[in-house]
Parts: C-alpha cells; sequence; structure tokens
C-alpha cells in the first residue's frame, strides 16, 4: 500500500502533496477537544497495523485499516494518517519523506468519502453489518486504484499495475471488511457515541 | 474510562502483532566472477519474477537487466570491463506494485575476486627482485595465477560471510521503533490537547 521512493514523477508527488496539505488543514479543524484522543488512539492503530502481514502474490501486503480511520474520524483521518504514515516513513522505512503526500492522499481520501457515503446506512441495524464490512473492504480497493493510478501517471500502464495491485490487496480488503465490521458492531453495543458523535449532545 | 474500547481494539492489535518489516530489500555480494542477490520483503518472502537493473553508480547507465527467480533470487556475471573503470553497481529492484528497493555495491567489494583489480596495483618492489625460486620438486605458478587461485577460494569460502553482512544491514522495526512511534503520537496528542487548552478562556 505504500508507494516506494523514487518511483514517482515530480509533478504527482507536489500534486499528492498539495492534496494531503488541504485535507489535512480540514482535518485538523475537527481534532480538537474530546476528539484528541480517539484521533492519536487510531492514528497509533494505524501506525501499529502496517505490521500485520497477509503474505500473498509477488510480495506481500499489511493491514492498513483507512476505512475504519474513515468511518470513525471522517476529516480528521487526513492528520491521522499523515502522523502514522510519517512515523511508518521514519521508523520502518516504508514509503518515503518524499511520497508521503501520495501516500496520505491514497490513503486518506476514499476514507473520507466513504465516511459520509456509510453513515446513514450505520443508523438502520440491517445495513449496518454490510456497510461496515463495505467500508473496510472499499476504502483499500480504492486505495489500491488511487495507487495503481499514482503509479500509472508516472510510467505508464494503468490497467496491468492496477491488476497487480488490486489483486495483491484482495485479502487485505476482506480481513479489513471483517474487522471493520466487528469493532463497529462493537463499538456500537459498548460506546454508540464514538459511531454517533452528534447523538452525544 | 472513556474511550475503554478502543483501547482495547488497539491492545488487540498489538497483541496480534508479528514484527516484521515490509519495505522491499535488496541484497548483493560477489561470489567468483558472479554476483548473486536477494530480495525480501522482511520474512524470508522475495520478490518474484520482478526486474532487475544494474546501473553504473555514477553515470546512471543500464548495464544489465535480468529477472528475479521464483524465490526472488537473482545472480549475474560481473559486467565486463567493469574493473578497468573502477565501476560501482547500483542494483535496483522495482516490483511494479510500488515497492523498490536498492542496494549499491562497491568496485573494491566486487572486484576483489575477479582477478580485475579496482586500480591497476604495481606489484610489490620485492617480489620484482627476488631471485628465481631455487630449483627443486616444487611447482612453480605465477605470481599473479596464485594470486588469482586464492582470490577465488576465498571468495568461495567467503560468501556466506559476505551474505550474512549483507543481510545484516537490513533494518527490521524493533520494539524500540514501536514504542518509539506510539509515544511521538502520544506525544502529538497531549501537545494538541495542551494547545487548545490555553487557547479556550
Amino acid at each position: 500500500m505504500h508507494i516506494s521512493e523514487g518511483i514517482l514523477s515530480a509533478p504527482v508527488l507536489l500534486g499528492g502533496g498539495a492534496l494531503s496539505a488541504a485535507g489535512t488543514a480540514i482535518g485538523l479543524k475537527e481534532v480538537n477537544g474530546e476528539r484528541i484522543m480517539p484521533t492519536a488512539i487510531l492514528s497509533a492503530a494505524f501506525f501499529v497495523a502496517s505490521l500485520i502481514h497477509v503474505p500473498v502474490g509477488p510480495g506481500s501486503v499489511h493491514l492498513v485499516l483507512n476505512g475504519l480511520l474513515g468511518l470513525l474520524l471522517g476529516w480528521a483521518c487526513f492528520p491521522a494518517i499523515l502522523t502514522g504514515l510519517f512515523l511508518q516513513a521514519i521508523f520502518f522505512q516504508y514509503g518515503g519523506l518524499l511520497v508521503l503526500g501520495v501516500n496520505v492522499f491514497n490513503m486518506a481520501a476514499p476514507a473520507v468519502c466513504l465516511h459520509y457515503l456509510a453513515r446513514p446506512l450505520l443508523r438502520r441495524k440491517k445495513t449496518r453489518a454490510i456497510a461496515s464490512f463495505g467500508v473496510g473492504f472499499l476504502a483499500i480497493l480504492a486505495a489500491s486504484l488511487l495507487m495503481a493510478l499514482s503509479l500509472a501517471l508516472s510510467d505508464g500502464g494503468f490497467v496491468q499495475t492496477a491488476r497487480l495491485v488490486v489483486l495483491a490487496h484482495v485479502p487485505v480488503m476482506l480481513c479489513e471488511g471483517i474487522i471493520t465490521m466487528f469493532t463497529v458492531s462493537f463499538l456500537v453495543r459498548v460506546q454508540p457515541e464514538i459511531i454517533f458523535p452528534e447523538d452525544r449532545s | 474510562m472513556k474511550q475503554t474500547p478502543t483501547w482495547l481494539l488497539f491492545f488487540l492489535l498489538v497483541w496480534a502483532l508479528p514484527v516484521m518489516a515490509h519495505g522491499l530489500r535488496v541484497f548483493a555480494w560477489p561470489e567468483g566472477d558472479r554476483i548473486n542477490g536477494e530480495t525480501s520483503f522482511g520474512h524470508g518472502r522475495g520478490a518474484k519474477d520482478s526486474p532487475v537493473k544494474v546501473l553504473d553508480a555514477t553515470t546512471g547507465r543500464v548495464l544489465l537487466t535480468l529477472r528475479t527467480d521464483d524465490k526472488g533470487n537473482f545472480s549475474f556475471p560481473v559486467p565486463a570491463h567493469a574493473g578497468s573503470r573502477d565501476q560501482d553497481l547500483r542494483i535496483v529492484v522495482e516490483t511494479g506494485d510500488g515497492h523498490r528497493g536498492e542496494w549499491l555495491l562497491k568496485a573494491a567489494d566486487y572486484l576483489a575476486g575477479t582477478g580485475e583489480e579496482p586500480v591497476p596495483r604495481p606489484l610489490p618492489a620485492e617480489t620484482v627482485d627476488r631471485p628465481a625460486p631455487s630449483p627443486g620438486k616444487q611447482i612453480s605458478f605465477s605470481e599473479e595465477r596464485l594470486r588469482t587461485i586464492i582470490g577465488q577460494e576465498l571468495d568461495s569460502r567467503l560468501a556466506p560471510i559476505h551474505r550474512a553482512l549483507a543481510r545484516e544491514r537490513e533494518k527490521r522495526p524493533s520494539a524500540r521503533d514501536i514504542l518509539g512511534g506510539l509515544g511521538y503520537i502520544f506525544g502529538l496528542a497531549g501537545l494538541a490537547a495542551w494547545w487548545q487548552s490555553r487557547r479556550r478562556p
């Protein structure tokens, strides 16, 4: 899921960086008071989740949890993912500092979109499980497609790259779908205001 | 505690944690007049059937392209004339799904065993001045030939050590890295909380 240093062309790097900076600016406005700690905890979960591997295909892929972060944090997942990826780049040498912007955008943008798409569906009991599974699953699918797109913009050959990247991530999509589903059903029972913060007042 | 569920999720993740690296590593070491290499995602899996480029490290010219085998290993002969130009080799592996790893092989490291010297070295004076070996049963070898034989023999004996040393350079995420990263995240959260509490009346 992390694109390594030295692959992407300069315009792609700059574009990704600008988009991520904008997303982070919006996200930071949402992180206040009560929301600081949940954001930090989820950022920490994102940071360590990348160490859980699913060996598959030519390489190996790992949990990302971007869907879960998007669902629970909304725009605030931008700063959370930025922090997680920055520390992964420094401590684990995943990705890199120059590609940080692109990697953040690829993972956080689908998460924010799915946040807004899935929220209404979580209200109803019938659709809750399938919607939360879908968030986990689609967040990885969309992130893989964005990743293939950023590789293709630098190199050409989107279909080939996309097939490689998406196929490699199918097991992760399933894992994340299940993890997101169980996490949401657990939170709804135990701590519903995390899922529905607007109910608190 | 208010955030119990998220904390719980977080600790579940940490417990499930197999500590593994993920970035693509490339190692190469000389063996006789060949250069052997290995790719690794850090837990025994290599980048299978992926393109390998061998570049001249100073000019960036591509000298050779090959592919890794189904274990992620590769091997190629020392490029011709590499010795005469004291050429450092940059070995780059790109998997096509965003992973990239490289390894720099110094001329001095791989030319030792081939009989070619990185820079033409004059024979030590004493060997030139030494009187001819006394006639006897001993088989006479030219100094150069002997040097080559010993060099080759040493190289094949040392190959496992070269390999081990090359692998040693790989950095794995240690408990210290993980805890350090988590510390940073919660430190940032603390900073954010402090900043916001200051601005509040």
